[in-house]
């Protein structure tokens, strides 16, 4: 490694193809904002104003590039003693320092422009409460390793010194940095089935939400809708007509779906590091994403029919996050098989086949009440509807509210957990067998939570709550819950094990 | 390393259930009432403004029947729960923990204990410093979900209180 020939302690810029991507984000946020309005002005042919309007707009962006270009030549980072410094802004300068032991993860990303420039995008986020963020829009990629390696070290050092006594940490330190094990790497053909046994409902969504957004856009451009309808036959809105439309949207999911996997999966590699776990992948744009393992506060896994049929899951990492539940913060890693599960899980928490752990059931009630609450509320419905809407509204509330009661039976069905000295384990999902894992010393706070029915049955929901947000199980029974909440709270009083 | 380390059977760990929680100070009642009252007034006087100088028909008879019935089905039970509310709450200081309940319809138990709290502090409401009250919020790194906030503590004791955990905080951290 050539972390000798390269000096952090005098302030330097980023590369200059940072400008590029700079320029390029501006760019794009602006247009975003304004597109509606620019194609307004165009597609409606309005002529009137419509020159300053576009003159001012021109102008705004103009500055704002001009801007950044100025911000570019004026931010500097470097490391000062312990410390990681960047400094930056035209007129109120900025400046941000991070010790380095508060450094929690150091994540690059890059885009198409990055790879072609050999350059990447550097981030490096701080633990808990603090916002501070550091973020290089573009760096060479030796200097960004160097960079890398530095602040690992550093930090690494810095925590030896305080943690002096632990023999462990020292241990690791010294096997070195750069060394990690590959624990998985999906090639073309793991690709594909990603993509083919993704959730395809997530997608329909998306293509639904698509297509409301463009009506919604071409409805504000001043396009009227309301007469083309009037001038299409009904007669179209047929049988086949619908069931074509379903089709071409279920072809459409798949395709996007596997589109999706390519975009975000491609060239997928996994590996334990000395002190984590590291995720790169990503076909147009590159990230690398990194988990420390103490700072992972659960880990959850799901399996939906397709995958369950060729015995691979989706695996996310939950780390603890200064807003709690920031996406970013959590680690998805999909097309896992079981020994790579089990891998990551005895490295994690030392336990293995966790989906063979025994269940403990909810109370059938968890589906009983909310049935009896459907059937009421569906009665009720119908009986308005009756009097006030149509007849035909039933036959809609009828199956809504059957598709309630089955989705729940379901629900009901999946769930579970279970516990014993070190964790606690939570079974749940719908599509999907969702299952999470939880070692108990990273409990925050528990809560116990009961509804008048709950009350009168001696049944109760519990929730843990993590720093990575929190988790639980309805309808236990209640000693069951007491008997948790009494005997976890006391272990997380007692354990001297830090959550973070 | 060794440290002893007898074994402890989990019915004989301290239970939430034997918890004697204490109650939020009375004044508190009177500071919800007020609040209640203060939201009501100024939608009653929004309402009226409205009439004044908008539409006149809002204070003729079928329509100013339907809105002042329409008052007190929601003010009179939000009143009610108010009290009832007040009524549920509690919070008990343990040795390493702070337990707090509230709810009236949906009831919740929380336990934070304090080698989890991030840091503390005291706050005021405008009315709450009338009756010389405070709030004491406990902040932990689980976010706003396990944040806990006891409303209506007498200004002394959310003080004495505040000291008392954020001395155990600080206990902790040098253990």
């Amino acid at each position: 490694m050539s972390m000798s020939n390269l000096d952090f302690s005098q302030p330097q810029r980023q590369s200059y193809i940072a400008i590029i991507t700079i320029l390029g984000k501006t760019i794009w946020s602006v247009t975003r904002q304004i597109l509606p309005a620019v194609a307004v002005i165009f597609i409606g042919g309005a002529k009137n104003k419509t020159d300053q309007i576009i003159y001012f707009v021109i102008g705004a962006a103009l500055l704002t590039c001009v801007y950044s270009i100025i911000n570019f030549f004026k931010t500097y980072y470097y490391i000062d003693e312990d410390e990681l410094i960047l400094e930056t802004g035209i007129i109120g300068r900025k400046r941000i320092s991070i010790p380095f032991t508060k450094i929690q993860t150091i994540d690059s990303e890059q885009s198409l422009i990055h790879r072609l420039f050999g350059v990447t995008k550097v981030k490096v986020d701080t633990a808990g409460g603090d916002k501070t963020e550091f973020e290089l829009a573009a760096i060479d990629l030796d200097i960004a390793q160097g960079l890398r390696d530095l602040l690992i070290h550093k930090k690494e050092e810095s925590t030896i010194a305080i943690q002096n006594d632990n023999s462990e940490n020292q241990e690791r330190a010294q096997t070195g940095l750069a060394e990690q094990k590959e624990i998985m790497h999906i090639d073309t053909g793991e690709l594909w089935r990603i993509g083919i046994t993704s959730n395809h409902l997530r997608s329909s969504w998306l293509i639904i939400a698509f297509g409301a957004w463009i009506f919604n856009m071409l409805d504000d451009m001043g396009l009227d809708f309301q007469e083309s309808y009037e001038d299409v036959d009904s007669s179209i809105f047929n049988f086949n007509s619908i069931m074509m439309l379903t089709m071409i949207i279920v072809i459409i999911s798949i395709m996007i779906s596997l589109v999706g996997a390519v975009v975000r999966h491609y060239d997928l590699r996994f590996f334990r590091t000395s002190r984590g776990f590291k995720m790169v992948a990503g076909l147009l744009t590159k990230k690398e994403v990194s988990a420390q393992d103490h700072k992972i506060q659960y880990i959850e896994w799901s399996q939906n029919l397709l995958q369950r049929s060729i015995g691979i899951s989706e695996m996310t990492l939950h780390q603890a996050s200064s807003d709690a539940l920031k996406s970013k913060q959590k680690i998805m890693i999909p097309g896992m098989n079981r020994d790579q599960i089990d891998l990551v899980t005895s490295t994690l928490f030392d336990r293995k086949d966790i989906e063979k752990l025994p269940q403990k059931s909810i109370d059938y009630s968890y589906f009983t009440r909310f049935s009896t609450i459907i059937v009421v509320l569906s009665i009720v419905l119908s009986s308005i509807a009756y009097f006030f809407i149509s007849y035909k509204s039933i036959v809609f509330i009828s199956l809504f509210g059957i598709w309630m009661i089955i989705t729940r039976f379901v629900r009901f069905r999946k769930s579970g957990y279970g516990y014993d000295d070190d964790h606690i384990w939570i079974k749940g999902g719908f599509i999907d067998g969702k299952y999470a894992l939880l070692p108990t010393y990273k409990i925050q706070a528990i809560k116990l939570l009961q509804s008048p029915f709950q009350r009168r049955n001696s049944l109760c929901n519990i929730n843990f709550v993590t720093a990575a947000g929190q988790i639980g199980v309805a309808y236990i029974p209640y000693t069951e819950g007491k008997y948790m909440l009494d005997r976890y709270i006391y272990e997380v009083e007692l354990n001297s094990k830090t959550w973070m | 390393m060794y440290h002893p380390n007898p074994q402890v059977q989990v019915e004989d760990l301290p239970s939430i259930d034997q918890i004697n929680f204490t109650g939020i100070d009375p004044r508190y009642k009177k500071v919800s009432i007020i609040t209640v009252s203060i939201i009501l007034g100024i939608l009653a006087a929004l309402y009226v403004g409205a009439g004044w100088i908008v539409e006149r028909m809002l204070f003729e008879m079928p329509i100013l029947g339907l809105v002042i019935a329409g008052f007190a089905l929601v003010g009179l039970p939000w009143v009610y729960l108010v009290i009832k509310d007040f009524e549920n709450t509690g919070y008990a200081i343990r040795e390493n923990d702070l337990v707090y309940k509230e709810g009236v319809i949906f009831k919740s138990t929380i336990v934070v204990p304090f080698n989890r709290v991030q840091h503390c502090e005291v706050s005021q409401g405008p009315i709450s410093r009338m009756m010389g009250l405070s709030s004491l919020t406990v902040y932990t790194a689980g976010g706003s979900s396990s944040d806990v906030s006891i409303d209506g503590l007498d200004k002394d004791i959310a003080a004495k209180l505040k000291n008392f955990v954020s001395g155990k905080i600080s206990v902790d951290e040098y253990e």
